[in-house]
């Protein structure tokens, strides 16, 4: 039986009361999920988040975690959640050992796991040295070890990877997969880019202009794709190449440089590739270009 | 209680390494200091008759610069309080804490109160050490002969901290809702600088919070009523304040 550890229904905010900001936002995140939540900049992924922590009041509509209502229970409810909302809060006068220390105190943790979440973050040689030195990576792994401090249950973390170069991005997937399988942490996390957590998330809630347009499990977006896959073809006369396909194939672009051809099947690039052989072109370049998520989440996003 | 005792450790951590802490130092000096240079270089107006002893002009001329001085001091120190907040953007992370607003209030109150009692000790310690240091220096002072009168000290830092309550209470809500910390000091200013204008202890003054400490200038105890009206009017005005500070911060403030 699936449990919700995040729930929304019918979630509705704006500051004016005309114009809704989010619009019958129905969030549901279950336990052990990692959840992707995603939308350009501007479609309401922070507020949504600031919602869920009792940061904005809703217009109307509620908000459960862990089963409870959050109007409610709140202290109770936050002993079990870590958060990084937007840039990290941190206290850049204070060393990063200081910072945590004052969440540490907060929630009545025992000092040693200071160290701990140092050495999940990399942190621990720099740990001495006051915040405002730090780079904005460095920022970024320590709010995120801020957040990490409680061993929470669950983590929601507000586009986490920004400011990180590409290696500190792998090593953050990898922390939060690792918090996954171990100890059965969800996680939300928020992102406008989808190549940058689909390789991490289970499910996915996809917001745009305020409306949830999407929720479900990674696999159901593909079923969302439209139309069919391209190939990009190169070769040293792109002119004759797409006369000789233009007949057989749905072109898609013809550029000097760049002929795009939809196909349906494998055998269908085979077929162009033969037949491009054939008439004695030189290839440069045959890529069949996947309609991919990235696509999708372009699409039902660009309207 | 041990929630608000853990914030209030949090408090402590917070304000390492700040000019909120420096300040309160630094505050609690410059009257001293100001007395050690006067005494030095003008010892022959302050030798004493005899009989007479000298802490009570040096205390008296100190508590009148602290009357001047403390109202700024106070909305400074709160105003620096709040501004490691505001500064880190840190309130998204205060409240999603399992701490409820009302401890987090509570904390960073008796936070603002233990400095406030810090700068009142330092400056006692400070001027007495300052007198102590004056009568080594200079024989004719006279202070080595005599023990400050501890008695109209106390009765004097009570009845002054009274008559601040309001402003602190004023500018502890001030200081969460306008995050501008020259906008919260340029009311205090404008609060300090009519109350030196009015300069006075009866009518409507006593109704103005910033006036308070101003009427405590030339202290002289009147044994028969410790407190006077204006100091009712602080209490008044800094439960009236607080409640709704507290109300303000529990209930409506979001960051």
């Amino acid at each position: 039986m699936t449990e919700e550890i995040i729930e929304t229904r019918s979630l509705n905010f704006g500051f004016k009361k005309n114009s809704l900001i989010l619009d019958n936002i129905n969030l549901l995140v279950e336990k052990g999920t990692i959840y992707g939540f995603l939308g350009p900049n501007g479609a309401g992924k922070t507020t949504t988040i600031r919602l869920l922590f009792g940061l904005l009041t809703p217009i109307s509509g509620e908000i459960w975690l862990f089963g409870k209502s959050l109007t409610k229970n709140k202290p109770k409810i936050f002993e079990n959640v870590g958060a990084m909302i937007e840039t990290p809060s941190l206290y850049e006068h204070l060393s990063g050992f200081d910072n945590l220390d004052i969440t540490r105190r907060i929630r009545n943790i025992p000092k040693k796991r200071i160290n701990e979440v140092l050495d999940i973050v990399n942190l621990s040689e720099a740990s001495k040295a006051v915040v405002k030195e730090y780079s904005l990576g460095m920022k970024q792994r320590l709010g995120l070890a801020v957040a990490f401090l409680s061993k929470p249950s669950l983590l929601i973390l507000d586009e986490p990877t920004n400011g990180l170069d590409p290696r500190g991005m792998i090593e953050i997937r990898e922390l939060l997969v690792k918090l996954n399988r171990d100890f059965r942490t969800t996680i939300l996390i928020s992102s406008h880019l989808l190549s940058e957590i689909e390789k991490l998330v289970t499910h996915l809630g996809i917001i745009n202009k305020g409306k949830l347009i999407f929720q479900g499990a990674i696999k159901e977006l593909q079923k969302l794709k439209k139309g069919n896959p391209v190939v990009q073809i190169e070769t040293d006369n792109n002119k004759r190449a797409f006369n000789l396909l233009k007949n057989h194939y749905q072109i898609i672009t013809y550029e000097e440089n760049i002929v795009q051809i939809a196909f349906q099947n494998q055998a269908q690039i085979a077929h162009i590739g033969k037949t491009l052989v054939n008439e004695g072109l030189d290839i440069y370049r045959l890529q069949a270009v996947a309609n991919g998520l990235e696509e999708i989440f372009l699409e039902i996003t660009k309207n | 209680m041990s929630a608000l005792i853990n914030s209030f450790c949090a408090e402590i951590i917070k304000s390492k390494n700040t000019i909120a802490l420096w300040l309160t130092v630094i505050g609690a000096a410059i009257i001293p200091l100001t007395m050690i240079i006067t005494y030095v270089y003008n010892y022959e107006l302050f030798i004493p008759e005899s009989g007479r002893n000298p802490w009570s002009e040096i205390f008296l001329r100190s508590f009148n610069g602290i009357t001047l001085f403390t109202p700024l001091f106070l909305i400074l120190i709160i105003n620096l309080l709040f501004n490691i907040e505001n500064k880190s953007n840190a309130w998204k992370h205060i409240f999603v804490l399992p701490i409820s607003k009302s401890t987090y209030y509570f904390s960073k109150y008796a936070f603002v109160f233990c400095l406030v009692f810090a700068y009142y000790f330092l400056f006692v310690i400070l001027t007495w050490g300052s007198g102590a240091l004056l009568g080594y220096q200079n024989a004719q002072l006279n202070f080595l002969a005599y023990t400050p009168e501890w008695k109209t000290i106390l009765s004097f830092l009570t009845r002054f901290f009274v008559g601040t309550l309001a402003i602190i209470a004023i500018h502890f809500w001030l200081s969460f809702r306008i995050k501008n910390l020259i906008a919260n000091l340029g009311i205090g200013l404008v609060g300090v600088a009519f109350s030196v204008l009015f300069n006075g202890t009866s009518g409507y003054v006593i109704y103005f919070p910033y006036s308070f400490p101003i009427m405590m200038l030339n202290y002289a105890p009147k044994p028969a009523q410790f407190f006077e009206n204006y100091h009712i009017i602080s209490l008044f005005y800094f439960t009236i304040f607080s409640v709704l500070s507290y109300w303000d911060f529990t209930t409506r403030f979001k960051g």
